[in-house]
């Protein structure tokens, strides 16, 4: 295992941009674990006069009523990477287990799994967060797992895809001859020949729930103010004076949204070559 | 030959019907008998042979033998034990006994585990071995299938494809079976090495004494493990006997083909009478009489009507064939 780690790592490095991209999301993870350390002033409190420009005391201006923006962003990078993570592992794990299910029980175990899963799917996406996001009280928790239970239909049709292939396989085969137990096929044999799959998917899930955060929270939706977010920052720029005359107040949230999802799915893309069993002769 | 050793394998008219929906009817389905009515015994530390060409049903039978699939009719009886339709739970404490090498190697072995793993593993969930004498007995099976000790720690994919099916015959045998599937475990090799895994099969089975069942496309690997063969033709057996008679003295028009089919090295035989099998086997599902009539350079008029059921060609000799125009083997016999 760890040779084949080494493997991978040394794929993933040929990638330049997703090499950069994998240090610009370290450098900036960093930053926002440790923003009650760095940050200049707290998130919350008024320390400027309203919507001035950036100037030496405070590097990205303040906001409308008075806080310092950089500090806003930090923090808010912090909430949002939070969010983005946390709703990529809950959908992840629901999205693995009823794949799993689906794939090796088959039968009407599969026919319901998947039907409910289609059924997921085919829902307005946007329309559905926005119902969840209306009947729950509207938070960073709520939003977490709106986000979390709304996601995983593709990561459970990719898995059951997988296990429906690996059952094809002579290697399966040859653990039902070979009389091993279930327990053994499945988590011996199946789970780790699709976390590569599910890995590469899940940067584009933790990517898109940064992206469906940020939307909820710019239509008022999502984690509630004063908390910063990547999306309440561009509340913002609902006003076109803000738009037009004060970039300051929501260029950097907007920049460091672009930032970030392109970095990881750059980083997801090299992901996929590195771990694709297809060059594992090489 | 050895008629005093005990059966240990007994299949009993085993029939397999597959079914699909047909894409262009809306409630259409397509079917297609694999396997019809095969019966065939196998016997303590024999190779028993099965050959035909691609889609005769004779990968299926395998399937079936090794419960990877129930058949429609017919019974599998491993050692007085009826294995088909004993639920899986059951089955699972019998399945050492009888291993299965498939053809192709390469998607055998789970790639991402070490050969030394994919070896243990099994032997220590059933027992065979304890965890601390593992690794031993690991290099014990790498050398006997002739693989360096050390191969163990390596993974799959750096090994070529003979290795990997050595490897398989490891995996095989390390649950001490009394019997082995080989479904075309040779196809898909360079023939050089055919012959070595075909060395390494008879070598396996004079010193483990464990029975073979061998299934192939190619009569000439068959014919040279084999001590029995059976001929399959569109899910039949067509031919079945000791594997010198049938290859001296081959009755059915299909068999005859068979052999006629191989290339021979040898001059003075090219200008030798041969059949030469038209067309393809089909789909067309079978409409009672002689299956293979319609390829067949003997077939006659009651070739429609009459039985395909394998009959004794010479009393005690176990030689049986299918042909019902049983004069038509004498006619070429010289």
């Amino acid at each position: 295992m760890n040779s084949h780690l080494a493997i991978v790592f040394r794929r993933f490095r040929k990638h330049r941009l997703a090499t950069v991209s994998l240090a610009v999301l370290l450098v900036v993870s960093l930053l926002a674990v440790l923003a009650p350390l760095i940050a200049p002033y707290s998130p919350t409190r008024v320390t400027g006069g309203f919507s001035k420009p950036p100037d030496a005391a405070h590097w990205l201006g303040t906001d409308q009523i008075g806080r310092d923006m950089l500090s806003r962003l930090l923090y808010a990078t912090r909430i949002s990477l939070l969010v983005g993570a946390l709703a990529t592992v809950i959908s992840t794990v629901i999205g693995v287990v009823l794949g799993l299910l689906a794939g090796y029980c088959g039968g009407w175990v599969d026919h319901a799994i998947m039907s409910f899963t289609d059924m997921v799917m085919s829902f307005p996406y946007i329309l559905l967060v926005l119902v969840a996001a209306a009947i729950f009280e509207p938070g960073l928790w709520s939003i977490i797992l709106i986000l979390g239970f709304v996601d995983w239909p593709g990561v459970t049709r990719l898995v059951r895809g997988n296990v429906l292939s690996l059952r094809e396989t002579n290697f399966f085969r040859s653990d039902i001859v070979a009389g091993m137990p279930r327990r053994y096929i499945l988590f011996s044999e199946i789970l780790p020949n699709t976390i590569a799959p599910v890995l590469v998917y899940a940067t584009s899930v933790f990517a898109i729930s940064m992206l469906d955060e940020a939307e909820l929270s710019f239509l008022g939706m999502g984690v509630q103010p004063p908390v910063p977010s990547l999306g309440n920052l561009l509340n913002g720029a609902e006003s076109i004076t803000i738009l037009t005359g004060k970039p300051w107040l929501w260029l950097p949230a907007g920049i460091m949204i672009i930032l970030l999802v392109l970095c990881i799915y750059f980083v997801g893309d090299a992901l996929r070559d590195a771990m694709d069993p297809r060059n594992d002769g090489i | 030959m050895e008629r005093e050793r005990e059966p240990i394998l007994e299949v009993r008219g085993l029939s397999k019907r597959y079914t699909e929906h047909d894409g262009r009817r809306l409630l259409g389905i397509v079917s297609n008998q694999a396997v019809r009515e095969v019966s065939f015994t196998i016997r303590s530390g024999e190779t028993f042979g099965i050959v035909g060409e691609s889609g005769c049903g004779k990968s299926t039978v395998a399937r079936l033998v090794m419960g990877l699939e129930r058949p429609d009719a017919g019974s599998v009886t491993f050692r007085g034990t009826r294995i088909s339709g004993l639920p899986e739970r059951r089955l699972r404490a019998l399945r050492p006994r009888f291993q299965m090498v498939f053809q192709d190697s390469g998607s055998s072995l789970n790639g991402r585990k070490r050969v030394a793993d994919i070896l243990r593993e099994p032997m220590v969930y059933h027992g065979l071995v304890s965890r601390r004498e593992a690794p031993a007995r690991v290099d014990e099976l790498l050398e006997m299938v002739g693989l360096p000790a050390g191969a163990g720690e390596r993974y799959p994919h750096e090994f070529s494809g003979g290795q990997r099916q050595r490897i398989c015959i490891a995996k095989a045998l390390s649950l001490l079976p009394e019997l082995i599937i080989l479904d075309e475990p040779v196809s898909a090799l360079d023939v050089s090495v055919q012959a070595q895994i075909l060395n390494l099969l008879r070598d396996l089975q004079a010193r483990l004494g464990v029975a073979y069942l061998f299934i192939g496309h190619g009569l000439g690997a068959v014919h040279y493990i084999s001590d029995r063969i059976a001929v399959m033709y569109r899910g039949r057996i067509v031919e079945t006997g000791d594997a010198e008679e049938l290859f001296r003295h081959p009755v059915h028009p299909y068999t005859r083909a068979l052999l006629d089919a191989a290339p021979v090295a040898d001059f003075q035989a090219r200008d030798r009478e041969r059949i030469v099998l038209r067309g393809e086997v089909g789909l067309v599902d079978w409409d009672g009489g002689c299956a293979f009539r319609s390829r067949c350079p003997c077939a006659r008029e009651g070739c429609a009507r009459a039985s395909c059921d394998l009959r004794p060609i010479a009393a005690g000799s176990g030689h049986e064939a299918a042909c019902p125009m049983g004069a038509s083997g004498e006619e070429r016999a010289e």
